[in-house]
């Protein structure tokens, strides 16, 4: 197992093709937390961004042969992803109303801070996180994917199926209206 | 630098994406224009507090779920046995053993190796010392073993797994190729130390291929 952390991504899900469990279990642990935090903040539902989580790596299972050897694994992963994110929420949409602004994200508690230093990172988290919630929806996807997934602006690129260019302008965009936003967060 | 241009990578930037020179010609920029400079820090800021919107990481139900999934998913991977098989390196190394064996065959011919088994072992002194079969095997183990070797060093690529098994595949896929062509160019010789040689390169192809792959992989496991 000790060799499988020092394989990359890509030799990994080439042994999950073979069969690998072991293989697929590093990918799984490497990518979970990073691809919860991209569908959370894009569902802003929890139990939905679970459901999209698992299936997410249940469509890469069912199909690993599809994944070529040239390609990069992380923007595959979240390429199935985001396009589980966007039929959840189309779906949702038609079915259901989206009644509260406020969403159902959790937020991290650290048991060694005070009760008001809890609080007012509760606060604060809330504020930007409705700042960045009210970001139109193609600016706040790539602000999300390039904050907070660690891909590149070519991954960003072939996930949002656009040029890397266009991302960073929209990223740049997206990033002056959160300032504009955020201008009384540090006052 | 334009401040146009380094307005598009200030995030790449904050990212920490950008290149050696890139990142050597955005700071040379921000040093000399104090309105990027400043954009910089206020987005610097901005990105900064981004990272107080948290988030816990998903229950460890789902991972459970996950790996029960996957234990039937991959538990029911059919892999053909050939396709472990390291295609890449059989085909490389076989390609390059018949190249170099046709280059050896163009300089020195089947023919001329038995004529010069023929004239060594009319020497009397030599075949006094050497059995005429074991001068053929040794002729034909070297034919079988040096274009394989070399052809193996020079071609094979990853060779970390099984490469015992591997040298034997290549080995033999060469012998296949290589015997009948060897027996058909030889029709003149004696029959039984045509077979002999036969036997040598074979010998010399499977040890050849074995050997090299298996001394690469221990060279190139050692050196990582």
């Amino acid at each position: 197992m000790g060799e499988k952390f020092q394989k990359s991504d890509e030799e990994l899900m080439l042994n999950v093709q073979k069969g690998d469990m072991a293989a697929f279990e590093v990918l799984y642990d490497r990518y979970q937390k990073r691809l919860f935090h991209f569908i959370l903040r894009f569902v802003r539902e929890r139990v939905l961004a679970e459901d999209i989580l698992q299936e997410t790596f249940l469509r890469l299972l069912k199909g690993k042969r599809r994944f070529r050897k040239d390609s990069r694994f992380s923007t595959y992963l979240f390429i199935i992803g985001r396009n589980l994110c966007l039929d959840t929420l189309k779906s949702w949409e038609k079915r259901h109303v989206f009644t509260s602004q406020e969403s159902n994200i959790e937020r991290t508690t650290d048991k060694s801070k005070g009760p008001d230093k809890l609080l007012e990172e509760t606060e604060m988290g809330k504020i930007i996180q409705n700042a960045i919630q009210s970001l139109p929806p193609d600016q706040r996807e790539v602000l999300i994917l390039s904050k907070y997934s660690g891909l590149s602006y070519d991954g960003i690129a072939r996930i949002v199926e656009s040029t890397p260019a266009a991302v960073k302008q929209k990223a740049y965009r997206a990033m002056l209206s959160l300032k504009q936003k955020l201008k009384n967060l540090d006052k | 630098m334009s401040c146009e241009i380094i307005k598009n990578d200030i995030l790449s930037l904050l990212a920490g994406e950008l290149t050696g020179d890139e990142h050597s010609r955005m700071l040379r920029h921000l040093e000399a224009c104090s309105l990027c400079r400043t954009e910089m820090s206020e987005l610097e800021k901005t990105w900064m507090n981004m990272d107080r919107w948290e988030i816990e990481k998903p229950s460890s139900a789902i991972k459970a779920n996950v790996m029960a999934a996957a234990k039937d998913e991959l538990a029911g991977a059919h892999v053909p046995w050939w396709s472990t098989f390291p295609r890449s390196v059989i085909f490389q190394t076989v390609l390059g053993a018949l190249g170099f064996s046709m280059i050896i065959y163009l300089i020195f011919p089947y023919d001329k190796i038995i004529n010069l088994c023929e004239t060594l072992i009319l020497k009397s002194a030599f075949f006094a010392y050497f059995p005429k079969g074991l001068i053929y095997f040794l002729l034909g183990l070297l034919y079988g073993m040096v274009p394989i070797s070399i052809s193996g060093i020079c071609f094979s690529g990853r060779i970390e797994d099984n490469p015992l098994f591997k040298g034997l595949g290549i080995g033999a896929i060469f012998a296949a190729f290589l015997i009948p062509f060897f027996i058909v160019q030889c029709p003149q010789f004696e029959a039984g130390l045509i077979f002999i040689m036969a036997l040598g390169i074979i010998t010399g192809a499977l040890s050849g291929g074995t050997g090299t792959l298996y001394l690469l992989s221990k060279m190139r496991t050692e050196a990582s």
